[in-house]
């Protein structure tokens, strides 16, 4: 469907997929090194740093969310599917656009309540370990889930397009 | 509530992704136990309390780097040198060497595309027959899922320390647990395979001396990484988490920089691809977190436990009725899926039972295996019907043999605890 999008359109969406799969790939290079940091910290140097065990947990947490984004755009989410291959082919995009709107509206009401939990844990002011404020590790939650959100709604408007062209191939 | 159960199976049924029917569940028992939704968001952020759970993605991304390059080439190498040359010694080569693999990889179905791609056309060059070949790999691609440090064992470890059970289960003891049953497993197989081709002429390669020292040293890079890993785990000299970022840089260094197997290109590419099976296990894994938490608030486990108890009252009646539930399981949900969802409901009822949590652990992940290949919609007989371009019944009957062997297997870790127990 891509190819068919106007050209401001098409180019934001790669732009947004590069800048998840950036983060993505760049998120598991700092955990790598983390991890292995913390290794050569405690062996060498006999100490490990707590805030390093807290960060690289965090960091599990926003490479899991991101990961999850990614395969949102893929649609790669884990699924089992077992009826819809069974359908008629008018019916299994029906399906499936329906599928994928029901997916989007949970996101976002998960990405609502991340919010206000996010807007808490502002206001209250709390940090997670050395300066940084708790509010900005758990801004990963609502920004992943709107972006869920937000790729399942494309993937719905993608198969309204594709069920339109079951009828009309031209 | 019935209707909503019925709703939200629908649902999965139809292909809405697990996460989304979970979170969906959760939060409507949540809106009607008047908990405010924000819990949705609390529960997930337990993600980032748990330390274990940095094994995850560092194993996977490892697992997924040794797939890529050249590493199950040199594997199979290797293994046919020292036991090609015994009787049905490719077919034993296979086993093992999926075996290893699968532990590495997490059961992703990864081995049979990386590993399944380079046994299949020399085992049947070597003139096994076409229905056992297949029956074989298929198989295969979910041995070893009981040995460390795979990721399903990790996972099983990871919700357990979640719940209040009073015993603690740690990673260690599900890996020191997972040894005797997984090699019987691989045994029973062993034994099968040099059963099923007696009669049958193959040709036999005699062992040679130099191919192995060539072997050897072609694998150079890649040997010191079970003893390393797989010792240090063992032994206890490592925690699980140190281990995975050991083998996570290690494969990285060899992989990218001193064979240059991956490219510069490559290699975000794969980090990408790996990441996105992280991304979906620890999703569903946060969901059902705060599903779970709901059902424990409704008091679920302690229900399922007083129903079962009103019908059940012996622990051999449970233990079968288990193993008969989570075939059925196996064959319908994904093995991450099916852990963060079933565990924390059963897992308090088998306790009541008195089986020991690490046991229950083994016994979940045994079933799950077959699971893998069992009609209607085992991942794995998809994942080979794909590869070698084979119908799925094909597969169904290829498999069938291999499945009552497993499930033989299945029954003694089942109704043998010290199998499982006896070195912990």
């Amino acid at each position: 469907m891509s190819e068919n999008l106007p050209q401001p359109i098409a180019r934001t969406l790669r732009a947004l997929a590069i800048i998840e799969d950036g983060l993505l790939v760049g998120l598991l290079v700092l955990l790598i090194v983390m991890a292995g940091g913390q290794i050569i910290m405690r062996n060498v140097f006999g100490t490990g740093f707590m805030d390093m065990d807290s960060l690289s947990r965090l960091l599990v947490l926003w490479l899991g969310m991101f990961g999850a984004v990614v395969a949102s755009r893929k649609k790669k989410q884990i699924k089992v599917d077992v009826l819809s291959p069974r359908l008629p082919r008018r019916v299994r995009a029906i399906v499936a656009v329906i599928m994928d709107l029901f997916t989007a509206c949970i996101s976002m009401a998960v990405a609502y309540y991340s919010f206000s939990f996010m807007q808490i844990e502002f206001e209250s002011g709390g940090m997670v370990f050395a300066s940084v404020p708790a509010w900005t590790a758990a801004l990963i939650l609502p920004l992943a889930f709107g972006l869920i959100a937000f790729h399942y709604l494309l993937h719905a408007v993608a198969g309204c397009y594709q069920y339109c062209l079951i009828d009309n191939p031209s | 509530m019935i209707l909503l159960g019925v709703l939200l199976i629908a649902l999965v049924l139809f292909g809405a992704p697990l996460f989304a029917v979970i979170a969906a569940g959760a939060m409507v028992g949540f809106y009607s136990a008047e908990i405010p939704l924000m819990v949705m968001a609390t529960e997930l952020y337990r993600l980032a309390e748990m330390p274990v759970l940095v094994a995850i993605p560092l194993f996977t991304f490892a697992g997924y780097l040794l797939g890529e390059g050249g590493a199950p080439r040199r594997l199979v190498r290797l293994t046919d040198a020292m036991i090609g040359w015994l009787p049905a010694g490719l077919a034993i080569v296979s086993l093992i060497v999926c075996a290893l693999f699968t532990a590495f990889t997490g059961a992703s179905g990864v081995t049979i595309i990386a590993i399944g791609a380079l046994l299949y056309p020399a085992l049947r060059q070597a003139g096994y027959r076409e229905n056992f070949n297949l029956g074989l790999i298929t198989t295969s691609g979910s041995l070893g899922l009981l040995f460390a440090p795979s990721i399903p064992l990790i996972l099983y470890g990871v919700v357990a320390q979640q719940m209040e059970i009073g015993r603690s289960v740690s990673i260690n003891s599900m890996f020191i647990a997972g040894i005797l049953p997984g090699l019987l497993m691989l045994v029973l197989l062993i034994a099968w395979s040099f059963w099923e081709n007696r009669h049958r002429q193959q040709q036999v390669t005699p062992f040679d001396g130099r191919e192995l020292l060539a072997a050897l040293r072609e694998s150079i890079w890649e040997l010191p990484l079970p003893v390393v890993v797989l010792g240090g785990i063992y032994s206890g000299l490592i925690a699980v988490s140190e281990a995975a970022a050991v083998t996570a840089l290690y494969v990285l260094a060899v992989e990218v920089f001193i064979r240059k197997e991956i490219g510069w290109r490559r290699l975000p590419q794969v980090m990408r691809e790996s990441m996105i099976l992280v991304g979906g296990i620890l999703i569903i894994l946060g969901m059902s977190m705060a599903s779970t938490n709901y059902l424990i608030d409704a008091e679920m486990p302690s229900r399922i436990f007083d129903f079962i108890r009103e019908h059940v009252d012996s622990k051999l009646t449970f233990l079968i009725l288990l193993n008969i539930f989570l075939l059925g399981l196996g064959a319908i949900l994904d093995i991450f899926s099916a852990l963060v969802l079933v565990v924390p409901l059963i897992l308090p009822v088998a306790i009541g039972f008195g089986i020991h949590p690490v046991h229950l652990g083994i016994i979940f992940l045994a079933n799950m295996q077959i699971g893998y290949f069992t009609p209607p919609v085992g991942m794995n007989l998809f994942i080979a019907s794909f590869r070698f371009d084979k119908s799925v019944a094909q597969l169904y009957r290829a498999t069938l043999p291999f499945f009552f062997i497993l499930l033989f297997a299945v029954l003694v870790i089942t109704y043998w605890p010290a199998l499982s127990l006896v070195f912990l």
